[in-house]
């Protein structure tokens, strides 16, 4: 038996209620590890392991802050219980601008520290990183993914309040290197004599509120944070994959219309016309329409050159007398004009009639040409799938994955304007 | 595990590992040289000083998927607050270190063959070397002070000494400290590992983090 072994039966206590040696205003110590408490009456710095807290310093105090976590308060974050013990804002200068954020010290007496970081109403939960990240080429490799070099600054604190695992002096100064993969961000904190690497995962404000059982709604965000995740989904993979999915089940769709299709040629022939003929209408063979109502393609083709030929087509139905109507033109014209040849046209013209029942037709067909004789050819086929059909669905099936490439492009360039490194026009 | 009795209270003392050397008395705080068949009485320990971990003797945890018992204590002061190397037992044949302290955790093992490493003087901030073939950067350089001992260890402690002791960084998770109070200086390798990962029992209570 141990007596420590039977101490853990009644659960010890950490808090211990001191006054600040300095002012006499009460102060609550919540962390035995901590090093150094800052009084917030008059800004003292304490040193929290001394018993008789011995004053070490004393931090600006024309500046305040008003912790949206007041110390003290325990929150349940990612399930895992925290205390808010510390508070401070850091600044750092940035051509000609001072920049502010906030930190909120979390501990825990099993699990140690952990912060989160405030910054426009953006939030980044971060912890010690207990592998250290590996160098590889313009940022660090850790658990196999790459970090980006976001951001190098110096900070400096410039409102502290409560207590810390340190040694807080005034306007303590470090140098800060940022290396982001959304929604992660790692960072080097380099201090004389010190280097700490800290891992940050972004989460929203309605989570710390939610944790923290805060009054009212958190400060609605600005900007891009660092680490924020695109709010198109950082997975454009997927999208893609969903798109080639989709593709896939046209294309299986094609192939099915394509194999129940008939595409047979039902009529062809050649006609002669003469301007000399007084009749020049001409009237076809009857010819068989089969299968199920689907399309009939007609095709009419002349060997014209600079000259056109306009047929009034009338396709009936013998049976019922029902008649489709239309007039196709073949024109085909080419020159040279200031030295450059051009053409326009062509010597075929094919037209598509969709659903035109099955049944006995035949083609009446009135010729008009700016030609005294040309010789034409008629063709009818029955029944082909259309591949423009196929290449609409492609072009609407692409347009998603576009327009997302296009968001998500211009989100990055927005997040990365803020960076060591924005964007350039051909990234 | 073989069983004594405390030469100066008679209360039993239950050794649970061969490497035990020192014993402290969990009833009077007696310090307990452990020699071939008898127990000398060094006299009293030093008073461990409240630091907050949540470990105690007794407690259990695994690591790598090997069960172990937290058996021994040594509390150190760094100037950057406190740090417990706990001595673990994985079922008496092997034996670890845990550290603690500040939520941070590491399990190293002493390396028993010798490693050549460079003198104390010679060690700063960021110097790398290798230790058994692995490359390790050096991320704090410091005097810790022994505060007290507790439970049994494989050596004397002199509370109040000062150690030098060194903390090195290798790739991924490897870490390693190199204590300069022997000579050769005591070479211990590990890593960093995580406390939910260690899947601890037994541990200490605290008011309101239950």
């Amino acid at each position: 038996m141990k007596p420590e072994a039977k101490k853990g039966h009644a659960p010890a206590a950490l808090v211990r209620a001191v006054k600040c040696t300095k002012c006499g205003a009460p102060i609550e110590l919540r962390n035995v590890q901590s090093l150094s408490v800052v009084c917030g009456s008059c800004g003292s710095v304490l040193d929290a392991r001394d018993p008789s807290l011995a004053v070490l310093a004393t931090v600006h105090r024309q500046n305040k802050r008003v912790p949206m976590i007041p110390l003290g308060s325990k929150g349940r974050l990612k399930g895992e219980l925290f205390q808010c013990i510390g508070f401070m804002t850091r600044k750092t200068y940035i051509e000609g601008s001072d920049y502010f954020w906030n930190e909120y010290l979390l501990f825990n007496p099993y699990k140690g520290y952990r912060w989160l970081v405030e910054y426009q109403g953006h939030w980044t939960s971060v912890k010690p990183a207990h592998l250290t990240p590996e160098a590889s080429g313009s940022g660090y490799l850790f658990f196999g993914e790459f970090y980006k070099h976001f951001q190098t600054c110096q900070a400096q604190v410039w409102y502290v309040i409560g207590e810390f695992y340190w040694q807080v002096e005034a306007g303590d100064k470090a140098t800060l290197e940022d290396y982001v993969c959304p929604p992660n961000i790692l960072s080097l904190e380099k201090a004389p004599g010190e280097t700490s690497w800290s891992v940050g995962t972004y989460v929203e404000g309605r989570e710390v509120w939610e944790a923290f059982a805060l009054a009212g709604d958190p400060p609605a965000p600005s900007g891009i944070a660092p680490a924020q995740p695109s709010p198109t989904g950082s997975d454009g993979a997927k999208v893609w994959a969903h798109m080639a999915a989709f593709l896939l089940i046209a294309l299986l769709i094609h192939g099915l219309i394509d194999s129940i299709s008939l595409k047979k040629r039902v009529y062809m022939n050649s006609f002669q016309y003469s301007s000399a003929e007084t009749e020049k209408s001409k009237v076809t063979d009857f010819f068989e329409l089969p299968g199920r109502t689907s399309n009939v393609i007609v095709r009419t083709s002349a060997a014209v050159d600079n000259h056109w030929l306009f047929n009034a087509y009338a396709l009936i139905n013998e049976q019922t007398g029902t008649a489709y109507d239309f007039g196709r033109e073949v024109g085909y014209y080419h020159g040279v004009d200031d030295g450059e040849a051009w053409s326009e046209g062509a010597q075929v013209d094919e037209v598509v009639l969709s659903s035109v029942p099955a049944g006995k037709y035949y083609l009446r067909i009135e010729p008009q040409t700016d030609l005294p004789q040309v010789t034409y050819t008629v063709e009818v086929r029955r029944d082909e799938p259309q591949f423009f059909v196929f290449g609409i669905v492609v072009a609407l099936l692409l347009l998603p994955p576009i327009v997302l490439q296009f968001r998500q492009h211009s989100f990055e360039v927005r997040r990365w304007a803020e960076s060591d490194h924005p964007m350039t026009e051909e990234e | 595990m073989s069983s004594s009795s405390c030469p100066s209270c008679g209360a039993p003392l239950e050794i649970k590992t061969r490497a035990a050397l020192l014993l402290v008395c969990a009833y009077c705080n007696s310090t307990l040289l452990r020699q071939e068949q008898r127990i000398e009485d060094l006299g009293k320990m030093a008073l461990l000083q409240e630091d907050g971990s949540p470990l105690q003797l007794g407690a259990r945890g695994e690591h790598r998927g090997k069960p172990f018992e937290v058996v021994g204590r040594i509390q150190l002061d760094y100037p950057s607050g406190f740090w417990n190397e706990w001595f673990v037992s994985f079922g008496g044949a092997r034996e670890g270190w845990l550290g603690e302290g500040q939520g941070q955790y590491t399990m190293t093992f002493l390396e028993q063959r010798p490693v050549s490493v460079p003198g104390w003087v010679e060690l700063h901030t960021g110097k790398t070397l290798r230790l058994n073939g692995v490359s390790f950067k050096v991320t704090e350089v410091s005097k810790a002070r022994c505060v007290a001992g507790a439970g049994e260890l494989p050596f004397e402690v002199d509370t109040g000494y000062e150690a030098p002791v060194a903390d090195l960084a290798g790739p991924g998770t490897a870490f390693a400290t190199l204590d300069y109070s022997e000579k050769p200086p005591l070479v211990f390798i590990g890593e960093r590992v995580e406390f939910d990962d260690l899947k601890m029992t037994n541990l200490r209570a605290f008011e309101g983090w239950s």
